[in-house]
């Protein structure tokens, strides 16, 4: 593609997918029309509990950017009122990004080595970096006049200034897609809320197998703990006339008190993030999204209606295998961690001619085909010979030797074999060596757990 | 296939992940449903000798899960697992020696011929 004489100052091109009011792909091109980098962008409810009720804002759930031969993964962190603040690394845990803002969505400070990956910032919505404003759907929005650029699509239905952004309340109010003005937390109970909230930290802190190393990273430093354990105090102290009332209502009112001593007890955050997680405890509001951390994303039919059912352009094929692999490597941890604790127990055997290891690594690599597996039937995804998935299959070698090797996952759509160790596999493995020569060069990715012990070579 | 799901079982019965939307009856119906097709299937008289084991494992598996022994599951699943591995083994496994009813321990023919060599 040559350079538009119109716009001969043009250097590269974007071009974007969208699912409704949410982009779910950008490819980045040159100006002569190669392509130089990819976003996939992967969603779950929104701050109104629905996969798109609020337009998607606080419901980024991961980028991965693939860029030449380097992937990356980052994971959004949101404040209270669905502003990306954060991001973390999908692999490390490590922060790559800070934003922050002023009320209205002024950017004032922006840093980290990640910082410009990710288009999302103030409500989650596209910032564009050039002038200034975001991209709410129906309108420009400009952080810096604190106004709409355009007139309201509803007109005076939408009140009676036409310019302003959340009748010039954008902490207590909501206006997704720049059109109607809703409250921050639609039909919200606000003491429901803060115990959502609490079971949902109490998820975080205490359920490493949903949410992996990479969150779990953001709170195992011992540093700023007394600043934070202030915080904490302050909010937990707030909330306890509300809690026992909440937890009698459920049944159970031994639970609410031990997962307020449990969060005292284990909270702990690096510094700058005290106040994110205040915010956080406040503001992942509302019982829909209290239900959400509790019934991980991926169980959701109507996020997967949404992947598996749209027009299969090919776009939306390999939205789908990216929640597979990010899938197998939770199910990965999450069987890692089990495994382990009943290795422990000592209720797990070691066989005669096997060790730990290999014990150890096939019950981790079958509990995670497993869930894998259910996870495929429930999102009506087919897997097997002539399906685009397949898990535990024969990969044979089709120079006809008759040598076979047998991956964890295979992903045909995207070519991606998924290998699942608990020790370490090199690339000049043979065993890796034949999946890319028997896959006539398919993409191998070793997916390890990512939380608790990783051993040297050994394991399955 | 099936070995995944038992293994699954072991580690997660009766408290599985909520997103993974199954529970006890669901698992051991599903997994009895697989066991009895292959036991329907299979030719062999040794495979199907390994499947039958396997399926009265499972079964006492879900029992016992059903009445929170917990340990005896776990050993339980595990057998189910062995006698299953066992059935999906291509070569039959060789037979050291009998018990007959009584007690009497006999050689199989084949053995005595090797031991014989």
């Amino acid at each position: 593609m040559l350079p538009d004489p119109c716009f001969p100052q043009v250097s590269r091109w974007t071009t974007t997918l969208w699912d409704q009011w949410r982009p779910v792909l950008e490819i980045d091109y040159t100006a002569s029309g190669d392509e130089t980098a990819r976003r996939y962008y992967t969603w779950g409810p929104d701050v109104s509990g629905s996969v798109d009720g609020a337009a998607g804002i606080g419901g980024l759930i991961e980028i991965l950017e693939i860029k030449g031969n380097t992937t990356t993964r980052s994971l959004p962190i949101y404040d209270g009122i669905g502003n990306v603040v954060g991001l973390v690394d999908g692999t490390s845990g490590a922060r790559v990004a800070t934003y922050s803002y002023g009320p209205f969505g002024e950017l004032l400070a922006e840093y980290g080595s990640r910082a410009d990956s990710c288009p999302f910032r103030f409500q989650t919505k596209l910032y564009d970096e050039e002038t200034g404003y975001y991209y709410f759907g129906k309108r420009y929005y400009d952080p810096k006049t604190q106004t709409w650029i355009s007139r309201d699509p509803a007109r005076e239905d939408g009140g009676v200034n036409l310019y302003a952004y959340c009748n010039d309340d954008p902490v207590g109010n909501f206006d997704p897609i720049g059109e109607a003005v809703g409250p921050a937390i639609p039909g919200s109970n606000p003491q429901q809320n803060a115990y959502d909230a609490l079971l949902f930290f109490a998820d975080f802190i205490h359920g490493p197998a949903h949410f992996g190393k990479s969150f779990l990273g953001l709170f195992d430093s011992t540093s700023d703990t007394d600043e934070y354990a202030d915080n904490l105090e302050t909010v937990t102290n707030g909330l306890t006339l509300g809690i026992p009332q909440m937890a009698a209502a459920d049944g159970d009112p031994q639970k609410s008190a031990q997962i307020v001593q449990g969060m005292g007890r284990q909270f702990t955050t690096p510094e700058g993030w005290g106040n994110l997680t205040f915010a956080a405890l406040m503001g992942f509001a509302g019982p829909k999204v209290g239900d959400f951390m509790d019934d991980p994303v991926v169980s959701r039919p109507d996020r997967f209606d949404m992947i598996t059912k749209a027009p299969a352009d090919g776009q939306i094929i390999l939205h789908r295998d990216q929640v597979i692999m990010n899938n197998y490597q939770r199910y990965y941890n999450d069987a890692w961690e089990e495994v382990v604790n009943r290795f422990n127990a000592g209720k797990i055997p070691i066989s005669e001619g096997q060790n730990w290891q290999m014990v150890l690594g096939q019950n981790v690599d079958l509990v995670a085909r497993a869930r894998l597996r259910n996870f495929l039937l429930g999102a009506q995804i087919p897997e097997g010979p002539g399906a685009d998935v397949l898990v535990n299959r024969w990969l044979r070698d089709p120079s006809g030797s008759g040598a076979y090797r047998i991956p964890d996952v295979r992903l045909i759509q995207t070519g991606n074999i998924l290998e699942g160790t608990i020790g370490n596999k090199p690339m000049n493995l043979q065993q890796i060596q034949d999946f890319i020569s028997f896959s006539q060069g398919n993409n191998v990715i070793i997916v390890q757990p990512t939380v608790g012990p990783i051993f040297g070579n050994g394991g399955d | 296939m099936v070995i995944e799901q038992l293994v699954y079982n072991e580690i997660y019965a009766p408290n599985y992940p909520r997103e993974d939307n199954t529970n006890l009856t669901r698992e051991e119906s599903r997994i009895l449903m697989w066991l009895d097709g292959a036991i329907g299937a299979v030719r062999r008289e040794d495979i199907g000798d390994w499947l039958r084991l396997g399926r009265s494992s499972i079964e006492q598996a879900f029992a016992k899960v059903r009445s929170g022994d917990e340990n005896g599951s776990t050993r339980d699943f595990q057998f189910a697992v062995q006698y299953l591995r066992n059935a999906l083994a291509r070569k039959p496994h060789k037979v050291d020696f009998v018990v007959k009813p009584g007690g009497a321990v006999i050689v199989p023919p084949s053995q005595e011929a090797e031991s014989q060599d």
